[in-house]
């Protein structure tokens, strides 16, 4: 068990400097982890801060058991995860078009490129809504967040095993959904292609 | 049923292949698999379309307004950090009574009456853990004309944007004033012409207006079973599940107009006298429905106190007799002040003649107070009309002098070695061609404010042709793109 940053310790003591710095240093986090949960929503900016309103109220209960990266990462996941569970309570646009989130484009990105990495992360996430709200939790927190079962396991309090059942099962789904998408098809040519290149320059009979 | 189609593929063998972890032989095995087995290569080009589109999304990341999110985040933390330091005192006291009872039981207790241990554990942590129902503040967020707020305290003190008010005070307008008040999260009420309110009750779950006299327009989100909102009047009282709608007293009788949802007119008996469904009137009087005749005033939810909009001061002016200003409408007869957010807003003046008119203004963080060479532009005749600045004359002299802004962006890179992107930049000229006003259009968070400035600077020397008349605004998007040193 770590001991209690020093930071940690004031905020739960009630100190508002301490938790706006909280703030100041974990929105990117935050907003990032909102992100890769959610994908493309119109709600980003809502649901980061709903995450934070909620960090603040339950700080007092982090008894440092866990990092508090992995805290953060389980009060975050179960805001995006509530937000998820409305989102589909709620009425769909028939032409389920959505208003875009702004991203943070590369320098060599050019307006084309941006357009073309929108509608593949449109693509992405509209597979991701049809998994279950346990594999999609896991399936984010490994594939796009690169964190560990074990790690995983202490954010949704499930066993490793289970995190790895999870895992399996949820990329399983995606991956046939992904190759079933007739939008994507011409990218999946595209990467067999390269695969084939990359296979043939590495010498592979 | 063939092998094809119950056959699961192996993931681990795929992802081996993916990461160029397999040997010759294994690479040969799995390819010749691969060749025959359809439900495999379906789900090898699943892997590759997830790892090819995982990495374009943590090649992105989101674009927020954290500057805009920092002010409510600011009140939320004193928030928390207030009930953090009320529930660190009331726990030990309560902990301690809980403790104290305890030992009075056991002390007072029949001889061979065993006691439940736990109950008392039970009962100190539900009383620690239950939160008194928090106060809501209201708050002013658009104002046209007079009005003021007192309280049996509080001697009548005038009201303004902004002003934050409170259970058991009275708000009171003059003749031809309009205010908007944010209650709670969606909800908002507007009062009108020589309207008071008293706010009764203010609190998390239950608002109770009373209504003295006039007309008060609500706009109720859905509420949940717990939830009250009610307006008291003349002795009735209208309760509302998530609505908009209208409650008016005059010459004693009282006026309910619902244009969503339903409402619920009791009298003092709480006998049912009125269940409205919009679209719909009630009238005491003659204890009557009727239909909707007129639209109502859509009160304002918008400018919350922790986010802080800058406010927008419109006087009263000539010939202009309606503003519609962020979705809402106002007569303009008297100065109008209301919160709006910051960026570019579209004003529209409803002239006299009915012609409406818009432009478009740029709202600074500190607020925009409307001056008057803007209104007279807006609702000049066309005879003042300006003459066209043709685009290639404009990108001409962008061009000219794209060396000043290749400066600032070198001074800029100093201070942020990653900065690129596009800055459509919002240029107001003179009917003599002069530089008048220099903003970046949109969002601007990420220029540095030295780059910005260096920009505005260097901008506002340019010269284009002249244009006659009161001159026009234009954009002129540039971008700054870092040149690779090699």
């Amino acid at each position: 068990m770590d001991a209690l940053d020093p930071l940690v310790r004031r905020a739960q003591a009630g100190d508002e400097r301490a938790l706006h710095e909280l703030f100041v240093r974990h929105q990117k986090d935050v907003a990032r982890i909102v992100f890769r949960a959610l994908g493309p929503d119109a709600d980003l900016e809502d649901v980061v801060q709903d995450a934070f309103i909620q960090i603040f109220r339950s700080i007092a209960r982090f008894r440092g058991t866990s990092k508090f990266s992995t805290w953060l990462y389980r009060v975050v996941t179960n805001v995006a995860r509530m937000h998820l569970r409305s989102r589909k309570a709620r009425p769909q646009m028939a032409s389920g078009v959505a208003p875009e989130q702004v991203l943070h484009a590369n320098p060599e990105d050019g307006p084309e490129r941006l357009a073309q990495r929108h509608a593949r992360m449109r693509a992405l996430y509209r597979h991701l809504d049809k998994l279950s709200d346990k594999k999609r939790t896991v399936l984010v927190l490994h594939d796009f967040e690169g964190l560990a079962p074990a790690e995983i396991a202490q954010v949704v309090e499930a066993p490793v095993l289970t995190v790895r059942t999870r895992l399996f099962y949820a990329r399983k789904e995606l991956y046939a959904a992904l190759a079933d998408d007739p939008e994507l098809s011409e990218i999946a040519a595209q990467l067999q292609k390269e695969a084939g290149d990359s296979e043939k320059s590495a010498g592979v009979p | 049923m063939s092998e094809a189609h119950t056959h699961e593929p192996k993931l681990q063998a795929l992802h081996a292949l993916q990461a160029q972890r397999l040997s010759e032989a294994g690479l040969a095995r799995l390819r010749r698999h691969l060749a025959q087995c359809e439900p495999c290569s379906a789900a090898l080009r699943g892997l590759r379309l997830h790892a090819a589109l995982s990495a374009d999304l943590r090649a992105s990341t989101p674009e927020l307004a954290f500057g805009r999110m920092e002010l409510a985040m600011r009140q939320h933390a004193r928030q928390a950090a207030q009930r953090s330091r009320v529930l660190r005192f009331a726990v030990p006291v309560v902990g301690a009574l809980a403790v104290a009872a305890a030992l009075l039981l056991l002390v007072h207790r029949p001889v061979r009456t065993p006691q439940p241990q736990a109950t008392h554990t039970v009962v100190a942590s539900e009383v620690a853990t239950r939160e008194p129902v928090p106060l809501l503040h209201a708050v002013v967020t658009a104002l046209r004309g007079q009005a003021s707020v007192s309280s049996a305290q509080l001697a009548a003190q005038p009201l303004g944007v902004d002003r934050v008010v409170n259970e058991g005070e009275v708000l009171a307008l003059e003749a031809n004033a309009e205010l908007h008040l944010r209650l709670a999260e969606q909800t908002a009420i507007a009062l009108q012409d020589g309207a008071r309110v008293e706010l009764r009750a203010l609190r998390q779950g239950e608002i109770q207006l009373g209504l003295l006299s006039g007309s008060v327009t609500s706009q109720v989100h859905h509420l949940v079973a717990t939830e009250r909102y009610e307006v008291h009047a003349l002795g009735y009282t209208v309760a509302v599940r998530g609505t908009h709608f209208l409650v008016s007293v005059a010459n004693g009788q009282l006026r309910v107009v619902v244009e969503e949802g339903h409402v619920v007119v009791t009298d003092q008996n709480h006998q049912v006298v009125g269940d409205v469904v919009a679209p719909g009137v009630f009238e005491s009087g003659a204890s009557k429905l009727g239909a909707l005749a007129t639209k109502l005033v859509k009160p304002r939810v918008a400018g919350v106190p922790g986010t802080l909009w800058p406010a927008l001061v419109l006087p009263a002016w000539r010939n202009v007799a309606a503003w519609q200003v962020d979705g809402s409408t106002f007569a303009a007869s008297a100065q109008l002040a209301m919160r709006v957010p910051t960026g570019e807003l579209t004003l529209t003046a409803q002239l006299g003649d009915g012609q409406l008119r818009k432009t478009v203004v740029t709202i600074p963080p500190e607020g925009l107070r409307v001056e008057d060479d803007v209104l007279r532009r807006l609702t000049r005749v066309a005879d003042d009309e300006p003459r066209e600045l043709k685009p290639e004359a404009i990108m001409g002299v962008v061009q000219q002098g794209l060396p000043v802004l290749q400066r600032c962006y070198e001074l800029g890179l100093k201070q942020q070695p990653a900065l690129s992107g596009r800055l459509t930049l919002r240029i107001a000229v003179d009917g003599a061609g002069r530089v008048t006003r220099v903003a970046p259009r949109g969002d601007a968070g990420g220029v540095p404010e030295d780059l910005m400035s260096c920009i505005r600077a260097g901008v506002s020397r340019w010269r284009f042709p002249p244009t006659g008349g009161s001159g026009l605004t234009f954009d002129a998007p540039i971008r700054l793109e870092h040149q690779h040193q090699h």
